[in-house]
């Protein structure tokens, strides 16, 4: 990243943090719905490990990281993700997309990032805690550890949004299909859950058709120190792989955008 | 005030209106036929945990038929009618409807029937080919649709006056719709999505079965697989209609109240 980019970067997430300003109450909302949210799911996880021993071969304090990964795939989105793209298709249909593209900054940075709300961010820093925790209780507590999630976590949101982006630019030929991120959310409510707890040919699935594996589950391997190389490589192997994709399939849309305002 | 004869005619016609709105934006059912697969997911977690054990009384086939049930309560009983009265609110459009001669309830009420009828028969069929393929016993289940259908409209009077008290909160403050998320986590969880209520902690779990959202979801689940009968289906029929007098009531006390505060900003 040019030094630019990152000087576009900050001055779009100055914007974005001025235009909401209004919506500072809704940062503790949003901080009490998502602690609410981690008990009930505390709640369901004891229920469920008093019933069986472990799932797919994982104990509660993994699984427990799971949710806490998924709470910061979460947050990412709602912080980052859906208010860039989600206008997206928004701006496909009034055609106010043309006003982006004939800026000199690349596109698919612009488009990505155009609108930050940081006070969204609570759900992020709990996610956070929440594997943190899960990694105290499991005595995998260390730099190493920590090092590990945090490199393969960032594999995982590399795909994430590569899904998410190729998802949105759909709407660039189904104008109406505004609702598209909706997959997104589902994929994440899978994410919570470990790969290996489903059937055999769900499970291929989820490793390399939609690598939910790879976004959640590996990263929290690398937490709890279970990680091997194979698991390393194909993390980055599939981010890079993904990352090319939604470039190719973004610079691909743009080719057949027509422009709706004249 | 309406004309009580006139009354058949104005539902039949907003709910048309609905049905067509639903057809035109097609694309937009598929990806919600997408997005209410996560009980599927769940089903097949249980299914892989109970393939050699019974839990909690669960047999394999129990858990695959609670969970295409929750599957089929969740997606006929789908509610967005927060957004709708959030945006309604805060934008003042909420003053063309109040001029209307029918209360805008009912104007919520047929859009989302209207959505229902287009979609019910996708939802169903889903249901049926997932009940074929895991071979359950069909006709049991159709055994108990004449109890599942009372329970059903039920649970969706209770849900849809859950979201829509929420959505009145806009009268009082600035995004009622940041409470979705609550309500969603409260109704996924206690509800059953995750995990039949049966299998909630001892301790805890009739004080679960009591709150609406196991009335709205759990319960028509249950009676619809045959797994609440006796005493316990009389227990449920009551919770649910407990809910639905206290929701009723609640809505229109939240309503005459925010109404006295509305200005109609933005018109």
């Amino acid at each position: 990243m040019s030094l630019r980019t990152l000087k576009v970067l900050l001055a779009l997430i100055r914007h974005s943090m001025l235009a909401e300003l209004e919506f500072r109450a809704n940062a503790i909302t949003n901080a009490v719905n998502t602690v609410v949210g981690m008990l009930l799911a505390l709640y369901f996880l004891d229920a469920m490990f008093a019933e069986v021993g472990s799932l797919g071969g994982w104990n509660l304090h993994q699984v427990l990281a799971l949710f806490g990964v998924a709470l910061i795939l979460e947050g990412l989105l709602e912080v980052w993700l859906f208010p860039s793209l989600h206008a997206l298709s928004e701006k496909v249909r009034t055609g106010d997309l043309d006003y982006l593209l004939v800026r000199p900054v690349d596109s698919q940075f612009l488009v990505s990032c155009s609108k930050i709300s940081l006070w969204e961010l609570p759900r992020v820093l709990i996610g956070l805690a929440v594997v943190v925790y899960a990694m105290y209780s499991e005595g995998a507590l260390g730099a190493g550890n920590l090092a590990a999630f945090l490199g393969l976590m960032a594999a995982g949101v590399a795909i994430f949004y590569s899904v998410f982006l190729i998802t949105c630019t759909l709407s660039i030929w189904f104008v109406k299909i505004g609702d598209v991120w909706i997959i997104s959310y589902t994929l994440m409510e899978i994410a919570r859950f470990p790969v290996s707890a489903f059937p055999q040919t769900i499970r291929t699935i989820l490793t390399f058709l939609v690598p939910v594996y790879f976004v959640s589950n590996v990263p929290v391997t690398g937490a709890m120190g279970m990680v091997g190389w194979p698991q390393v490589l194909g993390a980055i192997l599939f981010a890079v792989a993904f990352l090319c994709l939604s470039r190719v399939f973004w610079l691909f849309a743009l080719r057949s955008y027509s422009s709706a305002s004249s | 005030m309406v004309a009580l004869a006139s009354l058949p005619g104005i539902a039949g016609r907003l709910i048309r209106t609905s049905v067509l709105v639903t057809v035109i934006y097609r694309a937009q059912l598929f990806v919600w036929l997408i997005s209410g697969v996560a009980p599927l997911f769940m089903m097949l977690i249980w299914w892989e945990l109970s393939r050699d054990q019974v839990i909690g009384g669960y047999a394999a086939s129990d858990f695959v038929a609670y969970f295409l049930g929750i599957y089929l309560v969740r997606q006929l009983t789908a509610v967005w009618v927060i957004f709708v009265l959030n945006d309604e609110i805060r934008h003042g459009t909420l003053s063309g409807r109040l001029l209307k001669p029918v209360a805008p309830f009912w104007f919520h009420v047929a859009e989302h029937l209207g959505q229902m009828l287009v979609r019910a028969p996708i939802v169903v069929t889903v249901f049926c080919i997932g009940a074929s393929l895991f071979d359950l016993d069909l006709l049991g289940i159709a055994r108990q649709l004449p109890f599942f259908l009372v329970s059903l409209v039920l649970a969706w009077i209770i849900i849809f006056h859950i979201y829509y008290c929420v959505g009145l909160l806009a009268f009082w403050m600035a995004n009622s719709v940041a409470l979705d998320a609550l309500v969603w986590s409260m109704y996924t969880v206690l509800g059953g999505t995750l995990i039949p209520v049966d299998l909630f902690p001892e301790a805890t779990r009739s004080i679960v079965a009591l709150l609406p959202f196991a009335s709205a979801l759990d319960f028509p689940v249950k009676v619809l697989i045959g797994k609440a009968a006796g005493i316990e289906l009389l227990y449920g029929f009551a919770a649910q209609l407990f809910w639905v007098l206290v929701l009723v009531a609640l809505r229109r006390g939240l309503w005459r109240q925010g109404l006295k505060r509305f200005s109609g900003a933005g018109i």
